[in-house]
């Protein structure tokens, strides 16, 4: 037990140095495990591509047996080979580049109108009664449920896309902030009224970071739309962008190309929200959560729970 | 600079619990030190919580220098109540309104004994170190009206005794009419020119002690310790539980303090 906890501090505490040195000093034991668990520790991402590879190697035996139709599955083989194609003949590279600047504006122009609409309607009451319902409300609309009405008011091409996106990442973020809000700590805003803050300071300096962690929660189910929304909408009606790819993968036969491309998309959208997660850490570190808890001390912690 | 406080017929209910504070009359003259004691829940965070206005629904009026005016009026909150994502710092920018704004957080960061720690996050304090920041967020502006709601509660013995002694300095530099809720009769000798007891709830004036010992104050005072019994014997009548320090150990523990 108490070998165990030295290692552990040894391995995550900011300063290894001190604790590992005085947890071999008091157990020599404990180094030894202290090594061989810390090589454990750092082969720990890499667990991450165990289900990957294994689904390569189930992919390929069922392409070799001929479970598999490669008409539909293309090969591992083909699959990267096509991806070297269109990504040295700049085919992927414009495409990409395509549906990524739709979901940079729509995105943009969600964030905003989600987080100014939803800071108004949190923090005023009146205009909480006077609009909030109504979003609700537009919010029971599926966000794919506006494609005919955005291409019969904005036509085919990128401004109902990228109109689609803002509104499919608007409800998200809207709806996030609200909750943030109004969840801020009522002590914190007696605070505020016993030190008499002007409005504007309230706002900026005690609600709004309060309700952040929330926010970021609406940006984080956001960013996840903001790609389905967008390749759903170059799938439907689509001239340019990853879903027009991965459309004539199908319609030309070329599978390894549709594969490629949702391989892509898998990439994109794991990084993209890699990026949130990252931002949530850096601005949500203030709080004490079990997230933000050093993994040796949460281990203790929980396993004085009683079985 | 330091307003009078008037609380007239002052009766507070909550509609769960029913009256827990007056009828409640009090006359604090402009640059006074009040020390409240009383039992636990008698209502003295209440009545500081109306004093400064965060609760108006109450009957009886409470006036600053016999109107019903806007004081300026600070408060340390029972909790500290920092902003859990500013540092020590902003914490006391946010509320500070001098001119020389950074000398004055300075000043009193250094009061509290907390210069080193001006970047900290309050998640880095210990629970006595966020007190000591709430105490000096209170004092930041210098207003009319000091409220202090057991502002050395978690507070260790000695660092109790400096502040009480800061706290005595400060308001002999600058007369601001100060409330102190303490459940630590000492301090309540040591900081105050009246004390007043409550009575348990609902909270209603049983004693009312002015302290003429001029300060600052020798803990051991003989005046003091008979002061000290009056305050024990009115704290006796109104509450059978021990909430409030035994008299014997610590008045022996006090002859250090000299
Ligand atoms: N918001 C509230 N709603 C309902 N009841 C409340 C509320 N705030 C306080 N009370 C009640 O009022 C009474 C007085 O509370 P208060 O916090 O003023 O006590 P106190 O004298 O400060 O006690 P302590 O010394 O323990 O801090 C308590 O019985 C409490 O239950
Ligand atoms: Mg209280």
């Amino acid at each position: 037990m108490s070998a165990t906890s030295s290692v552990d501090a040894g391995r995550s505490t900011p300063a290894p140095s001190r604790s590992t040195a005085s947890g071999s000093a008091s157990h020599p034991s404990a180094h030894a495990a202290a090594r061989s668990s810390s090589r454990a520790r750092r082969a720990l991402p890499l667990l991450a591509l165990v289900l990957p590879v294994l689904l390569v190697i189930v992919w390929q035996l069922g392409v070799s047996t001929g479970t598999f139709k490669t008409a539909i599955t293309s090969t591992p083989g083909q699959v990267v080979a096509t991806f070297f194609k269109l990504a040295t003949n700049g085919v992927l590279l414009e495409e990409l580049l395509s549906t990524v600047s739709r979901i940079a504006w729509g995105f943009g122009i969600g964030l905003a109108a989600g987080l100014s609409l939803g800071i108004l309607t949190g923090y005023a009451r009146t205009a909480d009664r006077a609009i909030d319902p109504s979003v609700r409300a537009l919010n029971a609309v599926p966000a794919v449920g506006w494609i005919p009405f955005l291409i019969l008011a904005l036509g085919i091409g990128d401004a109902s896309k990228i109109a689609l996106i803002a509104l499919a990442t608007f409800f998200p973020i809207y709806v996030n902030t609200y909750a943030g809000i109004r969840g801020t700590d009522q002590k914190l805003m007696e605070l505020a009224g016993a030190y008499r803050l002007p409005r504007s300071r309230i706002i900026r300096n005690v609600v709004v970071p309060a309700a952040l962690p929330q926010i970021l929660v609406g940006v984080r189910i956001a960013v996840a739309i903001s790609w389905v929304v967008a390749t759903v909408s170059e799938i439907l009606y689509g001239n340019t962008g990853l879903g027009v790819l991965l459309n004539d993968g199908r319609s030309l036969a070329m599978p390894d190309q549709m594969i490629t491309v949702m391989i892509v998309l898998a990439i994109l959208g794991k990084s993209s929200d890699m990026v949130v997660v990252a931002i949530q850490r850096r601005l949500t570190s203030w709080q004490s959560t079990l997230e933000g808890m050093a993994p040796h001390r949460a281990r203790v912690v929980a396993a004085r729970g009683r079985a | 600079m330091s307003a009078a406080i008037s609380i007239r017929d002052v009766r507070k209910s909550f509609p769960e619990v029913g009256p827990v504070l007056g009828p409640l009359d009090l006359e604090i003259e402009p640059a006074t030190f009040v020390s409240v004691l009383g039992p636990s829940g008698c209502g003295k965070s209440t009545l500081l919580r109306l004093i400064i206005g965060l609760d108006t629904d109450h009957a009886g009026e409470i006036l600053f220098d016999g109107e019903a005016r806007d004081a300026s009026v600070s408060m340390a909150f029972q909790e500290p109540r920092l902003l859990p994502w500013r540092s020590v710092r902003a914490n006391l920018q946010l509320v500070c309104e001098t001119a020389d704004r950074e000398q004055t957080i300075d000043g009193l960061l250094e009061l509290v004994g907390l210069h080193e720690f001006h970047d900290a996050l309050p998640k880095q304090l210990s629970g006595g170190m966020a007190q000591r920041v709430s105490l000096a967020r209170a004092l930041v502006n210098e207003p009319e009206v000091m409220l202090l709601d057991e502002p050395f509660s978690a507070l260790d013995a000695m660092t109790r005794m400096r502040l009480q002694d800061a706290l005595v300095h400060i308001h002999q530099a600058r007369p601001t009419t100060t409330l102190l809720v303490t459940h630590d009769i000492d301090e309540a000798l040591v900081t105050s020119d009246r004390v007043v007891v409550l009575a348990d709830r609902p909270g209603r004036v049983v004693e009312d002690i002015a302290i003429a010992v001029p300060r600052p104050r020798d803990r051991t005072d003989a005046r003091l310790i008979e002061l000290k019994a009056r305050i024990l014997r009115a704290l006796g009548t109104v509450d059978g539980t021990a909430e409030t320090t035994p008299a014997p150990s610590s008045a022996s523990a006090e002859p250090a303090a000299a």
